[in-house]
């Protein structure tokens, strides 16, 4: 990846963590659910499932939750914000697998593979849940569920958590510029502290609008055949593979 | 004297934060119907915490002790419950975008005004009533992020509006903004003033929008001062652009440290820069101005060697420094005697470097002892300014280092930086910064081409700072 690369993937890294705009064409319950299959079917395929059978679940899974979301948000938006974990998970990976063949390391390429994909699988799933539902409706959901400071401050966070990915951005240019390749450590502590200002700012935005927590959440759209349509191919393809695997 | 008769009665006012001095020592303000105040002064002279204690957050969120008498309509403050503040008063803060509480703006308006009226029906009127009120409908659908600063602002006008409050109070509205920007707040206050709304405006940058307002005043050592009369009276007055300016400081031209060629960048398949040329010699301090989103920022990475063009290339016969608008992100110590030391290490300078850094900061007022992130923001780019310098870097670019700064502080860093025999490559999106004789080159980036500028407008930087200082002669005496 080029140098220059990185700050732009870690802004549009942000995008994974901002919910779509075009929310309203499904009920909240029909993208809730699917997001949870999605993460239930990580799940059953790393308890169930192993070597090339789970590699093949976890692509899988990656690859539905990346449709879902790209039905969302569009696909340009969702492979710019995956390059960064391409890009680490495909560093780990690489690591590992020159390890193994020079004998540091005892993990099989296929175990190895096979994480990495449970990394994607797990990550794609769990940002539909963030990119599916928005904080007014997480708060929502929360508070029925009687946890009323929680969603409060689950909101607040989930709201500002992509302006400090957009801060983490331009604090490496500044600071791989300033120090060179040697201290790009040194980012933590600027983000800090604009974290700590931005909480206060927040803080301030409270008092004075307060945080909106809808508990008016939609159970049925025309459009959530198509939702349960996918869940179900989803969830149907995940046990097939445990059934022949 | 009748309470009732005024949005906004202040009496009395004293305010520490705790564990410090006084900020506000006995202030007195009067706001009327309708009345459209601005309020002046110096960075660090009690601006924001006068809005704080106005809107309760001083008391809330910062502690401190608040002495004094604050009526807000009639209604003592103390009276006031939180969930019906929003009534009486609004304060739209200096970042705009943390204002938002939901991703979207439309989402955002809406969730707010079904807050505030707690019913659908109402709730789709006040929101209609402030879309139309400041033509927001082309941002509704916008993620916040998306928007400009300027668009920020207008958002975080009208989710002030929904409730309908007697008062406006704005911190700092023109900061981040660009010209265009500033053009923009000055509708939102003729919209304001169509609307009956008592508006306080704390601003340092005066100039632009001082006219507009009924009352001018200063807050000087706590206090406030009526400085209408004087300040529109100086503000007419012309001065000649030759004294303010001064003569022009000869610097020593070298050879070319950098040259950029036909630079072409894309992202997300716009064009942000087309075709750009740029050739810059050491010693040179060179000026690009354009409006927020024409591409400063882009391409000044780019001559930093951060960012790869699309298409042409740069030659690089130096190294370059960045110098965020974002300055805090640009420290990485507790203390600045560590920075010094960080910064002369990484780069293997020696004890000399060292030595030469804590004498530069003994010169700028600074304590080697004090943290970085708690200087003003003038005295924050110049420490960068001297870092960047320690560094031996060859080329310091600046990315708005104004932003924030009162007129006589960055008449204060024009002149620092026209002292310094560095080579600078200086990003701003106002105007008024131009106005001087120091810059070697000077070119307007617009629609993704870098343009030389060859109409410098008059009213310069030196010349507000020159009647800002003579608007706070005398007083206090």
């Amino acid at each position: 990846m080029r140098r220059s690369s990185v700050a732009w993937a870690i802004r549009d890294f942000s995008n994974l963590f901002i919910y779509s705009k075009k929310l309203e064409e499904y009920s909240t319950i029909s993208r809730l659910s699917h997001a949870s299959i999605l993460l239930v079917a990580s799940t059953l395929t790393r308890l169930y499932l192993d070597g090339v059978a789970s590699i093949l679940g976890f692509s899988y899974i990656t690859i539905m939750a990346l449709i879902t979301i790209s039905m969302f948000k569009g696909f340009k938006n969702i492979v710019r914000g995956m390059i960064l974990l391409v890009f680490f998970t495909g560093i780990a990976l690489f690591t590992y697998l020159v390890s193994g063949l020079l004998g540091w390391s005892r993990q099989d390429p296929v175990s190895v593979l096979s994480g990495t994909m449970y990394v994607y699988a797990l990550f794609t799933s769990f940002s539909c849940l963030l990119q599916l539902v928005s904080i007014r409706e997480w708060g929502g959901l929360m508070n029925r569920l009687g946890f009323k400071n929680a969603s409060l401050i689950m909101g607040l966070t989930l709201l500002q958590t992509p302006l400090i990915i957009i801060y983490t951005s331009e604090a490496y240019t500044t600071i791989k510029l300033k120090y060179g390749n040697k201290r790009l450590y040194k980012v933590v502590t600027p983000l800090i502290l604009l974290t700590f200002y931005t909480a206060r700012g927040l803080a301030e935005a409270y008092i004075l609008y307060g945080f909106h927590v809808g508990n008016e959440l939609t159970k049925w759209s025309s459009r959530d055949l198509l939702l349960y349509l996918t869940s179900v191919i989803v969830l149907t393809g995940v046990l097939l593979l445990i059934l022949i695997g | 004297m009748n309470t009732g008769n005024y949005t906004l009665l202040v009496k009395d006012l004293y305010y520490r934060y705790p564990g410090r001095g006084l900020v506000l020592r006995g202030l007195n303000l009067v706001v009327s119907r309708g009345e459209h105040v601005i309020i002046i002064g110096d960075t660090g002279s009690g601006k924001t915490t006068l809005a704080r204690v106005i809107s309760k957050t001083a008391d809330l969120i910062y502690g401190g002790e608040v002495s004094g008498e604050i009526y807000l309509s009639g209604r003592r403050l103390s009276d006031i419950k939180l969930s019906e503040l929003h009534k009486y008063i609004h304060v739209i803060g200096q970042n705009p975008y943390l204002h938002f509480t939901a991703h979207i703006v439309r989402e955002d308006l809406y969730n707010y005004a079904l807050r505030v009226t707690g019913s659908r029906k109402h709730a789709t009127r006040a929101f209609k009533r402030v879309v139309e009120a400041l033509g927001l409908h082309s941002l509704l659908d916008k993620y916040f992020l998306e928007l400009s600063g300027g668009e920020a602002k207008r958002v975080a006008v009208s989710k002030a509006l929904i409730p309908d409050p007697e008062l406006l109070v704005f911190d700092e509205p023109l900061m981040w903004l660009d010209d265009r920007g500033i053009m923009d707040f000055q509708e939102v206050l003729r919209v304001l003033r169509y609307l009956g709304k008592s508006v306080i405006v704390l601003e340092h940058r005066f100039i632009p929008i001082a006219r507009l307002f009924d009352r001018i005043y200063l807050l000087d050592n706590g206090r406030l001062y009526d400085v209408t009369d004087k300040t529109l009276r100086i503000t007419r007055q012309r001065l000649d652009p030759a004294v303010i300016d001064g003569e022009r400081r000869v610097r020593e031209i070298g050879d070319t440290v950098l040259r950029a060629l036909n630079i072409t960048q894309k992202y997300n398949g716009r064009i942000v820069l087309n075709n750009v040329n740029i050739e810059v010699r050491r010693g040179e301090s060179i000026l690009i101005y354009g409006l927020n989103g024409s591409g400063k920022t882009t391409l000044l990475k780019i001559l930093a060697g951060y960012l790869k063009p699309s298409r042409g290339r740069v030659e690089r016969l130096g190294r370059a420094i960045y110098i965020p608008q974002n300055i805090p992100l640009f420290f990485t110590e507790e203390t600045i005697g560590k920075e010094i030391i960080e910064i002369c290490r990484a780069w293997s300078r020696g004890s000399q470097c060292i030595e030469e850094g804590l004498r530069n900061c003994r010169e700028l007022g600074l304590f080697i002892d004090e943290s970085p992130f708690t200087l003003s923001h003038g005295q924050m780019v110049k420490l960068a300014i001297l870092i960047a310098r320690l560094s031996g870097a060859d080329i310091i670019l600046l990315d708005e280092p104004f932003s924030g700064l009162t007129y006589i502080d960055r008449a204060k860093l024009i002149d620092y930086i026209s002292s310094s025999n560095s080579t600078f490559i200086l990003a701003t999106s106002n105007l008024d910064a131009i106005g001087n004789s120091m810059w070697s080159q000077l070119y307007v980036l617009e629609e993704g081409s870098l343009k030389p500028l060859n109409q410098i407008p008059t009213s310069s930087l030196k010349w507000a700072s020159i009647i800002y200082e003579e608007i706070k002669r005398g007083l206090g005496n």
